[in-house]
This record gives C-alpha cells, structure tokens and sequence, in this order.
C-alpha cells in the first residue's frame, strides 16, 4: 500500500489520536508525520493478528507518548522556573491546551479534567483515551493494548480513581 | 466522575491538515536520497576493492616484490644456516 493511500484511510484517526494526548496541534501535527515517516519505514509490516487500523493506531499511541516524554525532558531542562516545581505543577505547567475538538464554551472545564489526565500514567491515560474520548470498545481497546478484557477494565478502574484523586473529587 | 468522562467524549474528530501529507512526503524523499548517496558510496567501494584485489592478485602472478625477493633471500640463508 503506498503512503498516500495510508493517509487517506488513516490521516485523521492519527490526528485526532495525537490531538488528544497533546491537546495542541501544532504537536498533533508533528506526531502525525512521524507516524507515517515511521510507517515508511517498516514497510507492509502489519502482523497477522492485527488489522492494519489496530497496528497503526499503536504506533500513534507509541509516538504520542515519546513526544510527551521528549516534550517533559526538553522543559524540564530549560528555564530555572519550571525546575523547582513539583510533578503535578510541573504537569500543568506543561500543559497548553489548545485541542481543536471542544467547543469554546467547554473548553476551561475540559482543560482542567485533561489537566488531570496529563498527571496519569501512560497506559491509564492511553485506556480512558481509547475507552472515553475515541469510543472505542473494551474489546477493540484490549486488541490496541495488547491486553485481555479484563486487564483493560482494572487499568480503567485505576485510571478512574487516579483521576478522581487528581480532580479532588475522592 | 462520570460528568468528567462524558465532558472528554464530547471531542468532535478533527481534519488533519492538508499540507501535512507534503510534509511527509517531504521528509520520505529526504530519506530515499540519502538511502540512494549510502547504495553509491558502497558500490563505489565495491569497485574499488575488486580493482585493488585485481591490481594485487595480477601483481603477485606476474612481478615479484621487491619485499618478496628479499623475503625469500632471508628464507635462503636461514635454511642454509640451518644445514
């Protein structure tokens, strides 16, 4: 398949997927190349057990999250304000959200639940992603993460807690 | 909790940029002319090996080393010495 028909099918679901672990997208942007440079790369290697959406959608989560981390270490190397910050102020400080999908009216009240979703660990705010935000099934979820049915409702009941813990809600 | 969660799905999907797709397209060329320079260099050095193993091999059948010569003259003595 050449890239231009994996864009096609495939632009706006990495797009969208980048968006909401960036919420800026100029970052969503960024990601979504390298999704496809990478894609390139590897040339038609979809394995057996994956559909091509599902192995595509891992190296969207996989980039997402190795900008985030490039993104914390490349702040939390600059500018001596950021750096006697805590790991929950520090978060925030890195957040800057600018996600397109929400509308105006929402927009403060989304930026302070995804401020608290930013402050999850990497697989809890992977499965609320794919679970709450993109909709997808626990089952659809469990094949993306490689993990059973019953894997992914602990790590969202866990994700759940964090962020009610982050919100102040328990 | 569950007001929270239902704010995040509200998300409406978003279009992705059209000028992304030059972008990559951009970055795949770069890669494919600097896989291209990488195949050159190494059939340059492809040929330049085979010639320098002709040159040798084509050296030692028809000339003689000067270092061979003097190689084969110690080889000489020393057997001599030895009988």
């Amino acid at each position: 398949m050449q890239i231009e028909d994996l864009y096609t099918a495939f632009a706006k679901t990495v797009f969208n997927l980048a968006l909401h672990y960036t919420q800026n997208p100029e970052d969503a942007e960024e990601i979504t190349q390298d999704v496809f440079v990478k894609l390139y790369e590897r040339g038609d290697q979809f394995k057996g057990e994956a559909s091509a959406k599902t192995y595509i959608t891992r190296i969207a989560i996989n980039q997402s999250l190795d900008f985030l981390r490039y993104k914390s270490r490349q702040k939390r190397g600059g500018g001596a304000k950021i750096r006697n910050l805590d790991d929950s102020q520090h978060e925030s400080a890195l957040h800057d959200f600018k996600h397109p999908g929400y509308a105006l009216v929402q927009k403060e009240a989304v930026s302070k639940v995804y401020d608290a979703l930013n402050q999850l660990p990497p697989n809890q705010k992977t499965v609320i992603i794919l679970l709450k935000i993109e909709g997808h099934s626990q089952k659809e979820a469990a094949e993306i993460m490689d993990l059973g049915t019953k894997a992914i409702e602990s790590l969202f009941q866990r994700a759940k807690r964090g962020l009610s813990e982050k919100l102040g809600l328990s | 909790m569950e007001p929270f969660l239902n704010l995040l799905s509200t998300a409406q999907p978003v279009d992705a940029p059209p000028h992304l797709l030059m972008g990559i397209q951009q970055r795949i060329a770069v890669k494919r002319k600097k896989q291209r320079r990488w195949l050159q260099i190494a059939a340059a050095a492809a040929v330049l090996l085979w010639g320098l193993e002709g040159y040798v091999l084509a050296k030692s059948e028809f000339g003689v080393f000067d270092n061979a010569s003097q190689v084969a003259t110690l080889v000489d003595q020393t057997q001599n010495s030895l009988y």
